[in-house]
């Protein structure tokens, strides 16, 4: 109807629409539709930032892909039973193994302290308080000496000759 | 005119060494009293007659005498089996006592008691807190 058909079709075809009226009204609805669509009211103006936020999008996505590629490759063992199994068993042993030491260390250095509490000596003989009291008191007035005179210079003198 | 000041000066020092004699005499009376009540497993009788003695309220100058006294009694009862009587007498000279020094002996000693009793955690704590009070010739052993 447009005319990309050749002369003969379209003239049966406008005969045919003479005569079918849902053919028409089928018609009628695509030219409408043909109409809508050449219109400039659809002729769209994207704003320009649009093109970059779609492209920050797309690589977004793509970074996401890679990396989320990369762990997937990473974890590829994990699918494998046995070899999971023999992971998670040796890391418990070495969690275990690990406890234990720790405890056997913690427990050595308990012990080493015990017996430096259980050597703890104080010598002490006899009564404390004597002790103390047995001490020459100090002079009341320390410029004041309360020792006994020394000997006489000069006799020590004479008895030098 | 000097000897009415240097006496004003003198006295009251030689009256408060006087009085400090007089209280070293008595802890010495009440230690001999507390040796005696050891000898004869009057444990119970101890911690009344060391009060005494820690009511003397002895100048830090002569807290030495006390600490010692305190570790033999205290020592003295962690052997004969005594040890509540032992960490009473322990803690209460140790809320009495000043100096870090004399704090460090008594939790040794108190250690020790604990340590005999099977109470090993606690023994090994109260180490590690003596050893903050540690004398500067004793050094710290963690």
């Amino acid at each position: 109807m447009d005319g990309s058909c050749e002369p003969g079709t379209t003239r049966r075809v406008r005969e045919h629409l003479d005569s079918c009226s849902s053919c028409l009204a089928f018609y009628r609805e695509q030219l409408e539709l043909n109409q809508i669509l050449g219109s400039e009211a659809l002729e769209l103006n994207p704003p320009e930032y649009l093109w970059y936020r779609i492209e920050s999008r797309m690589s977004q996505a793509k970074r996401e892909s890679t990396s989320s590629a990369v762990l997937v490759k990473l974890f590829r063992f994990w699918r494998v039973p046995k070899l999971r199994y023999a992971l998670v068993s040796s890391g418990l042993l070495l969690a275990a193994s690990w406890s234990l030491l720790q405890y056997r260390a913690d427990r050595a250095a308990d012990q080493l302290l015990l017996a430096r509490i259980d050597a703890y000596q104080m010598n002490v003989q006899g009564n404390p308080f004597l002790s103390v009291l047995d001490k020459p008191a100090p002079p009341d007035n320390p410029f004041i000496d309360l020792s006994p005179a020394s000997s006489n210079p000069f006799e020590s003198k004479g008895n030098l000759q | 005119m000097l000897l009415p000041i240097s006496a004003m000066l003198v006295l009251p020092l030689a009256a408060e060494r006087s009085n400090e004699t007089a209280k070293l005499r008595i802890a010495a009376s009440q230690y001999e009293i507390i040796s005696v009540l050891m000898k004869n497993q009057e444990y119970s009788r101890v911690p009344d007659e060391f009060r005494k003695i820690l009511d003397l309220n002895l100048s830090t100058e002569n807290e030495k005498p006390l600490v010692q006294a305190t570790f033999q009694v205290v020592d003295g009862l962690r052997q004969a089996g005594q040890y509540s009587t032992a960490t009473q007498i322990a803690d209460e000279a140790l809320n009495k006592l000043k100096l870090s020094e004399s704090k460090y002996f008594l939790m040794m000693a108190k250690g020790k008691v604990l340590k005999d009793q099977g109470r090993f955690q606690e023994a090994i704590e109260i180490y590690r807190k003596a050893q903050a009070f540690a004398p500067s010739g004793l050094a710290p052993e963690k």
